[in-house]
């Protein structure tokens, strides 16, 4: 009888580990601003717990749907309504500039740095030019 | 005899007055202050990170910075790094190699993940290089800094190849 209760309870034990394991294979997808210019913001609920996420590009957000379909298949309750997408571009202006001249290229990166621009400068030896780009 | 070791004191004596001069003047060699910035203080010990702070770096003959240095050591900490400056990447399309492309911005004071403040007095000057993941924090007083930072930085872009 004592036998019984203990296997009972080790099996009831088992279950709930493999139950909270089986919930936390879900995660969050990591966002990389680098390579995408769309940004998703993704409203959502898996067995009733709202969640929000941010995703950058649409390889990130394709995947991230592919796992909640997957968790609805395991058989998680998800909730998930296109009308809660909101997409915003970053804008990615880009400006060149090339001169022989390295003040000129100073004065040109600061002028843009000012304006809120990241600026990368390289200098080829091939051209004996300063390639700048300007991007924001 | 007694004349020899007169002699002896005099220059024991000189040695010490030598060493007392040297540490009333240049203490700071002997106690080097604590002063640090505050980005140095958040990232130094940091795993995969290595900080340095340099206190009135020279930039030129009358340009003197405080500067941060920071390197990661492995992409984990490069993570970090580009999430917490909000670090936009140089395109390998747009220059011949992007190992001594140099990336410049502004950003507000203490505040490097923050859009850039256009208030410029408050503004300091990042400067970074992605193909090494290290980037250097300048803190900056005066407009007439930023641009002899940005100078000094391009220039050497030059200098490294040579």
């Amino acid at each position: 009888m004592n036998k019984k209760i203990l296997s009972i309870a080790l099996l009831a034990v088992i279950g709930t580990v493999a139950t909270g394991c089986q919930k936390e294979t879900f995660t969050n997808p990591q966002s990389s601003i680098a390579d995408n210019c769309t940004i998703y913001t993704v409203q959502y609920t898996v067995d009733g717990v709202s969640h929000t996420s941010t995703l950058y590009g649409e390889d990130e957000y394709n995947a991230f749907i592919l796992q909640l379909v997957m968790m609805a298949r395991e058989g998680h309750e998800v909730c998930f309504s296109n009308n809660n997408i909101v997409i915003s571009s970053l804008s990615k202006e880009k400006l060149y500039f090339s001169t022989r001249d390295a003040d000129e290229a100073t004065k040109w990166a600061v002028e843009k740095a000012n304006e809120g621009y990241t600026v990368h400068v390289d200098y080829d030896e091939g051209t004996g030019m300063y390639n700048c780009v300007a991007i924001k | 005899m007694n004349v020899k070791r007169f002699w002896t004191w005099v220059g024991i004596l000189l040695l010490v007055e030598l060493a007392a001069i040297t540490l009333c003047k240049r203490w700071y060699w002997f106690f080097p202050t604590r002063d640090v910035s505050e980005v140095y203080t958040k990232y130094a010990g940091t795993d995969g990170l290595n900080v340095v702070f340099l206190k009135d770096f020279k930039i030129n003959d009358s340009v003197f910075v405080d500067v941060t240095l920071i390197e990661a050591l492995d992409s984990a900490a490069w993570e970090l790094i580009e999430r917490d400056f909000r670090i936009i990447p140089p395109e390998e399309e747009d220059f011949h190699t992007l190992e001594t492309t140099v990336s410049l911005w502004l950003a507000p004071h203490n505040n490097y993940s923050s859009p850039m403040d256009t208030v410029n007095y408050d503004n300091d000057v990042i400067v970074m290089s992605y193909f090494k993941r290290t980037i250097a924090v300048f803190d900056v007083d005066s407009r007439n800094q930023i641009g002899a930072i940005f100078e000094y930085n391009i220039t050497k872009t030059k200098i490294k190849k040579k």
